[in-house]
């Protein structure tokens, strides 16, 4: 463990990291941070972020027993990998005609983030929640500037923090139109079912309505895009793995959690101590902020023999870490890993000749590890 | 990773190098090793 010059504490062992994400004793609200109100105190041009208010305070991701199990058990029913499983002939429907979109241009080319990795997971989470799809050129820039919001307070800009704020009103406003659209004119989707259940009673707050749907929209495609983008260049600088997998259909589902382990498309999650606590042979005081590097304790050798090395067939892959753990389990991880077992393969075998042809660009988040740009050359 | 990021365990001053964006698993080594 390391207490960083930043007031935080850093745990990178695979042990200690398990441990953190899986303790119901810890919190996930921010607020509860000494070093959190002090950060707010002195940076007062920054002003409250997005996360800050009321509606903040109703994202799932940022809240404790009994409101995130309240909220999660609203969702949860859709997420589960038998429903999930349902979805995988659309998820091949569409691979497909993404790729031969990408085969009909015909310049031998491709841009694996924007032609696959993002339109894949952008178009099944707006046709699960009920968004318009054709609207993602509209909240794109706002999603992107949003998953700023997730980096540690010191390491977003002032410019980064202004768009944040912008980004969050512009899309507030896009989402309270779209539930007053589904209130008139419901359909079969999450959306609908939530609006329902604000309607309902006292299961959902306005607040929380809004809140949730935006979440699940966003963590709906800002992780997966992250998952294929980083999986497939993992496999192109590991030629001999990927052209395991291209002739080995067996592999798809282990080689999608050695991807996840290998290049984890969330660095590292966040827990508040709320009273003393001992870990890694040190007592962190109370209202701390624990940072478990989720990717650090994926590459952690007593765990993972030779944890460098990209082994399509490591047979504890599985153990990562990618998804968290404890009751803020990544949500959407069967989904995830079903989109990437049905993408990555997909594209290694359609285009069997893919290499790099130019430099990868990574995005300038922290927390959320991906790529904005993948150039690919497919030609015979 | 350039051998100054390599040299601190201080990830403010790392984690804003292109080397850290570009693979950030030496310097996550060196902290579980500290």
């Amino acid at each position: 463990m390391h207490h960083t010059p930043l007031g935080v504490y850093m745990l990178s062992r695979y042990a200690d990291a398990s441990a953190i994400v899986r303790d119901p004793a810890l919190s996930n609200n921010e607020r509860n941070s000494d070093l959190y109100q002090a950060y707010l105190e002195s940076n007062p041009e920054h002003g409250p972020g997005p996360f800050d208010d009321e509606f903040g305070q109703a994202v799932m991701l940022f809240l404790d027993p009994p409101d995130h199990t309240r909220l999660r058990g609203l969702v949860n029913k859709a997420f589960t990998p038998k429903v999930v499983g349902q979805l995988r002939p659309r998820i091949e429907r569409i691979v497909d005609d993404l790729l031969d979109a990408v085969a009909t241009r015909g310049d031998g080319r491709m841009d694996v983030v924007t032609d696959l990795a993002y339109p894949l997971p952008v178009v099944i989470i707006c046709e699960l929640l009920g968004v318009p799809p054709e609207d993602h050129a509209t909240f794109q820039g706002w999603s992107s500037d949003l998953a700023h919001s997730i980096d540690p307070d010191p390491l977003i800009s002032p410019d980064q923090h202004e768009r944040i704020n912008v980004a969050a009103g512009a899309f507030l406003e896009y989402f309270q139109d779209l539930i007053e659209r589904r209130r008139r004119d419901p359909g079969d989707d999450l959306l609908t079912g939530l609006i329902a259940a604000e309607e309902g009673g006292d299961h959902l707050s306005q607040n929380e309505l809004l809140a949730t749907g935006l979440f699940l929209l966003i963590a709906g495609h800002e992780t997966t895009v992250n998952l294929i983008g980083n999986g497939t260049l993992a496999l192109l600088r590991n030629r001999d793995q990927l052209d395991r997998l291209r002739d080995d259909p067996g592999l798809d589902h282990n080689a999608i959690e050695e991807l996840l382990r290998y290049d984890s498309p969330v660095t590292f999650t966040q827990r508040i101590t709320l009273a003393e606590y001992a870990v890694a042979d040190t007592t962190i005081p109370a209202r701390q902020q624990v940072i478990p590097i989720l990717a650090a304790a994926n590459r952690d050798p007593d765990v993972f023999t030779e944890p460098d090395r990209l082994d399509l067939s490591r047979e504890n892959a599985g153990r990562h870490l990618a998804f968290g753990g404890g009751h803020h389990f990544c949500l959407g991880a069967a989904l995830a890993r079903l989109e990437g077992q049905v993408a990555i393969p997909a594209l290694v075998r359609r285009f069997p000749t893919l290499e790099l042809d130019g430099n990868p660009e990574r995005r300038d988040t922290f927390t959320l590890r991906g790529l904005t740009r993948l150039p690919v050359s497919i030609a015979p | 990773m350039a051998q100054p990021a390599e040299q601190t365990l201080d990830f403010l001053s790392v984690a804003l190098t292109p080397e850290f964006r570009d693979d950030p698993y030496p310097f996550f080594h060196l902290l579980r090793e500290h």
